[in-house]
């Protein structure tokens, strides 16, 4: 069962996260308040520099190490395939941002040729095998959704991009834009962090399963709900809220539900990735209550609050399972290798250091919330996201430091003699 | 044959997978490790795979999970009744 792919298939996904990190983090400062103005250039791209460089990155590395363990998915030759997807990514996001810095029709061309080619390479991957899952229930239905849905907002990102290269906007943009950011937000992001907290936080954290119906039906909803919201925007129906409604009902479950789990465990000892959870599923909540308020009150000033709430979300969610699959990783290759007396997994990233992250990471969101009021905290939140990216680069190349110095110096334990022994007598 | 039982059930993520690979390292002739778990754990039957191990898993009626491990190709872990 040779399931797990090499450690330096996950690692270049995550290494480059702390990368694409301290990058948002400088244009935070060079942008300023011109990021949070929603639809404007700068937003565009520190969106993308964010959900993309950061989240994506760390989702695609993730998936590649999650899918043959949760999912039984094996994938032939994945140094090879994720050498390519990472490539695409990474100079597609860099090229992206550009072209929305620079509005050079050629660099948006190239940038949709290299993400798309990006997306569809992991799409095309993962999904034969995941779909041949007779018995997809849960998690690898969540996952499968979650491709789809990142492949659907690819499509229509395209489009947007084709236009753009052209210099000439559809009577449909609008209905695209917000398909595009429904599919990315809660059909790729969303649906992939609900289908892997089924499994991860009753795993990890030893809390009662989640409800059969949420992890029955929680992807049915969301799925159902974005497809009829991209038709009825297409068409220009009316009510297409109700369909956002259901999405953001969906999301505020989940968040309950977690946040319950959470305190449900039955060894209630805290590390980095447990707080890591509950900072995402508080901003979940406060993403979802900003979108009621919005909804409610028309007030405009709440949509780039929301949407840092919803970033800062998904942010934790990733920090805080880096955390666990890191250390695992190294611990799990340094163990197959035979090196027994390699350090356990608690010690490979320091707690205190990761502890140190939580702080930095809430000190950011705290100043970025802060700067909607008060502009003058805004350089504050990029310091402490930059701080807070630097820490996390420290701590994974740490790790794989700790894995590179076992493997030269380390001597694998032989357990062959036993075997031998045995046969002797 | 001697049975070492190992219940993990209550630990949180890593340290069951620590217990069970310090226990198999210190596997002797005869002994068989029987780990009682939450979940399959398949990182860890990779790890026993390429360190020369077997394993037989089977869950209970109740969805818990029996692992018996062996580093002894001597012992028959099919034929074992735990």
């Amino acid at each position: 069962m040779e399931q797990a792919p090499p450690i330096g298939v996950i690692l270049r996904f995550f290494l480059t996260v702390p990368f694409f990190g301290v990058l948002f983090s400088l244009f935070m400062f060079y942008s300023g308040s011109d990021m949070l103005v929603p639809h404007g250039p700068s937003a565009a791209a520190a969106v993308h520099l964010l959900f993309l460089g950061v989240i994506a990155m760390a989702m695609t590395g993730s998936l590649f190490q999650m899918l043959p363990v949760l999912a039984g998915v094996v994938i032939k030759v994945p140094t090879r395939h994720a050498t390519a997807v990472h490539l695409l990514l990474t100079t597609g996001t860099m090229m992206l941002v550009w072209a929305f810095i620079s509005f050079e029709p050629a660099a948006y061309a190239l940038a949709g040729l290299l993400l798309g080619s990006a997306v569809f390479w992991l799409a095309l991957l993962m999904l034969p095998p995941l779909l041949r899952r007779r018995d997809a229930k849960d998690t690898v239905r969540g996952m499968q959704i979650a491709l789809v849905s990142f492949a659907v907002a690819v499509l229509l990102a395209l489009a947007m991009l084709y236009m753009f290269a052209q210099g000439e906007m559809s009577v449909s943009h609008e209905a695209i834009r917000a398909s595009h950011y429904s599919f990315a937000l809660v059909g790729w992001m969303g649906m992939l962090i609900i289908a892997v907290a089924f499994q991860v936080i009753e795993m990890f954290y030893v809390t009662p399963p989640y409800p059969g119906f949420c992890k029955k039906w929680a992807w049915a909803i969301l799925f159902a709900s974005l497809m009829l919201k991209m038709i009825w925007l297409i068409f220009s129906l009316p009510y297409a809220a109700v369909f956002d409604t259901f999405i953001a009902v969906t999301l505020l479950g989940f968040a309950v539900i977690t946040f319950r789990r959470l305190s449900q465990r039955k060894r209630p000892v805290a590390d980095a990735t447990v707080w890591f959870w509950r900072m995402g599923m508080a901003l979940l909540l406060l993403a979802v209550l900003g979108w009621f308020g919005y909804t409610v009150s028309g007030e405009s000033a709440l949509i780039p609050m929301m949407l840092v709430a919803y970033g800062g979300f998904a942010l934790s969610v990733v920090f805080g399972m880096m955390y666990k699959i890191v250390p695992f990783l190294v611990w799990f290759h340094l163990n197959s290798q035979g090196y027994f007396d390699a350090p356990v997994m608690t010690e490979i990233i320091s707690p205190k250091r990761a502890k140190l992250h939580v702080y930095l990471a809430l000190m950011s969101f705290l100043f970025l919330f802060g700067s909607f009021e008060f502009d003058v905290l805004l350089p504050w939140a990029a310091l402490a996201m930059l701080l807070s990216f630097m820490l996390l680069g420290m701590n994974l190349l740490s790790a794989s430091n700790v894995y590179r110095r076992k493997r030269k110096s380390g001597t694998p334990m032989d357990l062959s003699a036993f075997s031998d022994m045995s046969k002797k007598s | 044959m001697h049975v070492i039982e190992l219940d993990v059930r209550i630990f949180e993520h890593p340290v069951p997978l620590e217990k069970a690979i310090a226990a198999f390292a210190a596997l002797t002739r005869g002994e068989v490790l029987h780990m009682i778990h939450r979940k399959n754990p398949l990182p860890l039957f990779d790890i026993l795979e390429k360190q020369g191990g077997r394993y037989r898993s089977y869950e209970d009626e109740n969805g818990i999970w029996h692992i018996l491990i062996a580093r002894d190709p001597a012992v028959d872990l099919e034929s074992l009744d735990v």
